[in-house]
């Protein structure tokens, strides 16, 4: 008994620091936006609010609070309030699955660093990132306005169609782990760099990153807001902390899409060439920790960058890219995968 | 624990199935469907069948009900108030129907004596009968003619969706 | 140890299904490589030859027996049934370049649902588990629906794919939940574990059992449009492309009946008491029903849409003996009304004025036919009268094995009702008979013939094989006789 407690007390520190430190980094995403954003058009961003601007998520946070919060009239109101708690709840699920770093010992316990590492890992995610879509749509829905709806519709459809291409490059990398638990995907990649899979799937490397986009409704695929088609798209009527939620869950996809594509394809938490302990201490587990988090912030950079670099899809150029390339290419690139392993395989050799 | 949870799934599948039905509003249906969804996914959990409950709700929570929202909003249905409020004969008819099958089942289950409705707990050999390993065994061994064809029967929707939809030739 | 596994499958007993999927993804390709907008007969041709080469290795290659552990079970109904299937099919597929060129359809979509169709119910006919079979109506009606729509451009055709999608998909659910409730009851899904269970029960089972029974029954009565289930057809027939609609009141309809006779006669063998009860009532019903609605149509696509329904009547009748016998007429009927109901609905094509409206098939165009395409005609007697079975043709014999099969198995009652409504059928039959060679000739119904060579040539197939088997059915009951055993 005292073990179950001690259990449930240790996954609830666990939790909640994650918690903690997601929603830290997910603050200082909006401002690393903006001010890689600021860098991009050769002006300085947010540089108000504190040395370098670094108190501007907080003051962001109390202008969402002081806003008024309005409803539209003829909206439909429970839902209308449901909506941005969903997309946000959606996106901090995926939180429970990712490796965050390797175990660590303390208090002669050895705890590990990610809050429940389920066989399905995977599949967890994918069922997740799928339900993300019911807070943008809902939303766009109960809005009770036509762009609103629009976005809400383009959300629907592009979600829909670009976990198709993810999945299947998902299915590719799972014929080679041969695991759905992210932990054991990220124990298989550690040591030599390059066990990292981006290396061994280049082809469902790059299809998964741009579905991750087209899931976060990143640019180049942020259609469900385009603001100069769609005023602002599903969140044109919503205002105050509920827009606010919105945006915040919005920047929670990102960060968790941009830990997911580390965790699959480069290495997770895994230091490259440092092999694993057999006994970890507070600094191993510290370590891996730290090593996932610049691999994340990296990985975050890039989404950024590509958002002030690239023009938006226009709809259509949005479905072909999804349905007449990257579903095409995934399945492809599952035979090929296939078709590898089985040769390796009958040569003796373990991929 | 085990069976509060399951009494508790069971009142909100039920109670969530009931709204289906009964709400006017398309969109509150299709939540509430959603739910009834999740709810199942969780009686797959209780069963051990981890796998199943992960495909449920991605396939149905996360595809296909999102595809019935995207109906229902491109044919922009509000409230139905069209819709009569009193029952007719024929769906009287559907609701004796159901509550007879339901008594079918009940009488069943009540008269056979080895039969239980309670989760499976924790037994370790029925919990691996629900990993993608099992399944996957299952459907390449046993049950490889009934998936093949299931291929055969998507390949013929999608090419039948695609005659009815595809805009004509010149 | 896996090539064990895979050689116990025994694979090669489906190589006719196998084939058809061929066909189908040659058939595939040929569009593809096709220019686009052109005809679609290379994939027509495709898909005969193709056709072909799967009744030739039907009949040559002799390989019977269980396949994928008991799922499948080739035997003789099995390929009785294939060959008249992809028969049936071969013979729509021969007729519809013209055709579809002329109601703007122009898609090969059209042969590959075709295709697909027949895969199902080849799959219908040799299932031995009630999940395959599940699966080869599903792939055999997801097709139908399909077909049903094609003429986009005819709101007749979308309503009649609509109905028909709908009341198909609850006939689904019948279907779905009947299986359910019966392996909750046996534990099973295999038709033979079900009889052996049945046979522990006897007529006492629980009442779980008889619901799933029940639905089951209830979804093949759907399919092959019985009486009171029948409401889709009408619709459906009317709103398909004409050559669809001659292809759904046979093939189809034939594959239904297969996968009824092997799950009622093996699999609820046991407790042929309950199921022949409902069947009787459904019997009756859906003859006098079926003929009541055929009496008042003007449209001749419309009569021989409701006299399909009669004829499944007729089709009951003889599988509720439950006997060797009872089972042959069953078979010999299926094929000789295969026949006759496609050689006119292919008539009523010929002569059909104008496709995109939907009266085109007004019986008063027949006015002096006789005088006008005395061939056409003639051929449209044969169908007419081998339909209201009349010798000598082979819907006679058809009929007569029925209703002596039913009297020798005692039900009497339903024996004469049987005859009773065939003698009420010929009144519309005949119509048409009279209205062709009694009528005088009225110049504002003649419109133009659609009578292409391939359309006489399939025509002329079906008059024939009508008349042989109306003037030598022996041959044709041995075989039906022998396929039927393999049921016992």
């Amino acid at each position: 008994m005292t073990e179950t407690i001690a259990f449930l007390i240790e996954k609830s520190i666990v939790a909640a620091g994650f918690f903690v430190v997601v929603l830290g980094v997910v603050a200082y995403a909006t401002l690393g936006e903006r001010k890689i954003a600021g860098y991009f058009q050769d002006r300085h961003g947010p540089n108000r609010a504190g040395p370098w601007g670094i108190l501007q998520p907080i003051a962001d946070g109390v202008k969402f609070f002081a806003k008024e919060d309005f409803i539209p009239d003829r909206a439909d109101k429970i839902l209308f309030v449901i909506a941005p708690t969903f997309t946000f709840m959606a996106a901090g699920f995926i939180m429970a699955v990712i490796p965050f770093g390797d175990r660590l010992t303390i208090f002669g316990r050895e705890v590990l660093l990610q809050i429940a590492d389920i066989n399905i890992g995977i599949l967890y995610i994918l069922a997740i990132s799928g339900l993300g879509a019911y807070g943008i749509v809902i939303g766009g829905w109960a809005s009770n306005n036509k762009y609103s709806l629009m976005g809400g519709i383009r959300t629907s459809g592009q979600l829909i169609s670009y976990e198709i291409a993810m999945g299947l490059a998902i299915v590719a990398l799972l014929l080679d782990h041969g695991t759905m638990s992210l932990r054991t995907i990220v124990m298989q990649q550690s040591g030599a760099i390059w066990h990292w899979s981006v290396f061994t799937h280049p082809i469902g490397f790059m299809i998964f990153l741009v579905s991750a986009f087209a899931e976060a409704s990143r640019m180049p695929f942020d259609l469900p807001e385009a603001e100069n088609e769609l005023v602002g798209g599903y969140h044109t009527e919503y205002s105050s902390m509920k827009f606010g939620l919105f945006q915040f869950g919005e920047y929670t996809h990102m960060t968790l899409a941009s830990g997911l594509i580390i965790t699959l394809y480069f290495g997770g938490w895994s230091i490259p060439f440092v092999p694993i302990p057999e006994n970890p201490g507070i600094l191993w587990g510290l370590l891996t920790f730290c090593a996932f988090w610049a691999k994340t912030l990296l990985m975050m950079f890039v989404f950024m960058w590509v958002r002030w670099t690239l023009p938006r899809f226009r709809y259509d150029q949005l479905m072909n890219l999804g349905w007449k390339k990257l579903i095409p290419l995934g399945i492809f690139n599952i035979v090929l995968t296939a078709g590898l392993l089985l040769v390796f395989q009958s040569m003796g050799l373990t991929n | 624990m085990q069976s509060f949870m399951f009494i508790l799934l069971t009142i909100v599948t039920l109670f969530s199935a009931l709204m289906v039905v009964t709400r006017k509003n398309p969109v509150a249906s299709i939540l509430y469907l959603v739910l009834v969804f999740f709810c199942f996914a969780g009686f797959y959990v209780m069963l051990g069948a981890q796998f199943l409950a992960a495909i449920q709700i991605i396939v149905y929570a996360g595809a296909i009900m999102v595809l019935f929202l995207f109906v229902v909003m491109l044919l922009n249905l509000r409230d139905m108030d069209n819709v009569e409020g009193k029952p007719n004969a024929w769906q009287n008819l559907g609701i004796f129907a159901g509550i007879g099958m339901g008594l079918v089942i009940l009488a069943y289950l009540s008269g056979s004596p080895g039969m239980s409705i309670a989760p499976v707990g924790n037994n370790p050999e029925v919990y691996a009968m629900g990993s993608a390993k099992y399944l996957g065994k299952a459907l390449f061994m046993d049950f490889v003619l009934p998936f093949e064809i299931a291929g055969v029967l998507l390949l013929a929707a999608v090419v039948g969706a695609v005659a009815l939809a595809k805009k004509k030739r010149a | 140890m896996f090539e064990q596994l895979i050689s116990d499958m025994h694979v090669s007993r489906m190589l006719p299904e196998i084939l058809v999927l061929v066909v189908a993804l040659a058939a595939i390709l040929v569009d593809i490589v096709t220019p686009a907008g052109r005809s679609t007969r290379p994939v027509q041709i495709t898909s005969i030859v193709g056709l072909l080469v799967v009744i030739a290795s039907t009949l040559f290659v002799h390989n019977n027996g269980p396949a994928f552990g008991g799922m499948v079970e080739i035997d003789s109904f099995t390929i009785f049934f294939r060959v008249v299937l992809t028969m049936l099919t071969i013979i729509i597929m021969a007729v519809s370049e013209n055709y579809i060129q002329l109601v703007k359809i122009r898609i090969a979509e059209y042969y590959l649902m075709l295709l697909f169709a027949l895969f199902g119910m080849m799959l219908m006919t040799m299932a031995n588990d009630l999940l395959i079979v599940f699966l080869g109506i599903e792939t055999m009606s997801v097709s139908l629906y399909a077909l049903v729509g094609m003429s986009r451009h005819r709101e007749s055709s979308n309503e009649g794919a609509l109905k028909y999608f709908l009341l198909g998909s609850f006939t689904t659910a019948f279907f779905v939940y009947g299986i359910a409730l019966l392996y909750g009851a046996v534990g099973s899904t295999n038709i033979l574990d079900i009889t052996v269970y049945f046979q522990r029960t006897g007529m006492n089972l629980p009442i779980i059992a008889w619901a799933g029974t029940l639905l089951v029954l209830v979804a093949f009565a759907f399919k092959t449009a019985l009486v009171p289930f029948h409401w889709w057809s009408p619709d459906a027939y009317e709103g398909a492309p004409t050559t669809i609609t001659a292809f759904m009141s046979t093939a189809p309809k034939a594959a239904a009946f297969a996968a009824f006779l092997r799950i009622f006669y093996v699999g609820f063998g046991e407790v042929s008491d309950g199921w022949t009860t409902a069947l009787w009532w459904i019997a009756v019903l859906t003859m006098t029903v079926g003929n009541l609605m055929a009496l008042r149509q003007d449209s001749i696509k419309r009569m021989l849409a409701f006299s399909s329904i009669t004829h499944a009547g007729y089709l009951v009748v003889a599988m509720l003996t439950y006997d060797v016998i009872g089972g042959a007429a069953m078979l010999f009927y299926l094929v000789i009304y295969g026949f006759m109901n496609i050689g006119a609905f292919l008539v009523a094509i010929a002569l059909n004025r104008n496709e995109d409206d939907d009266r085109g098939y007004d019986i008063n165009d027949y006015k002096g036919l006789a005088f006008r395409k005395p061939l056409i005609a003639f051929l449209m007697m044969i169908f007419m009268l081998a339909l209201a079975g009349i010798p000598p043709t082979a819907g006679f014999f058809g009929k007569y094995y029925i209703f002596s099969a039913a009297v020798k198995s005692g039900f009497i009652g339903l024996a004469v009702i049987g005859v009773l409504n065939s003698a009420v059928s010929v009144y519309y039959y005949l119509r048409v008979v009279v209205t062709m060679y009694l009528k005088e000739r009225d110049e504002k119904t003649e419109g133009r013939i659609f009578w292409k060579p391939d359309m006489a040539f399939a025509v002329i197939v079906c008059a024939v094989l009508v008349m042989y088997f109306g003037i030598a059915p022996d041959q044709l009951l041995k075989v039906a006789t022998a396929s039927i055993g393999a049921l016992w």
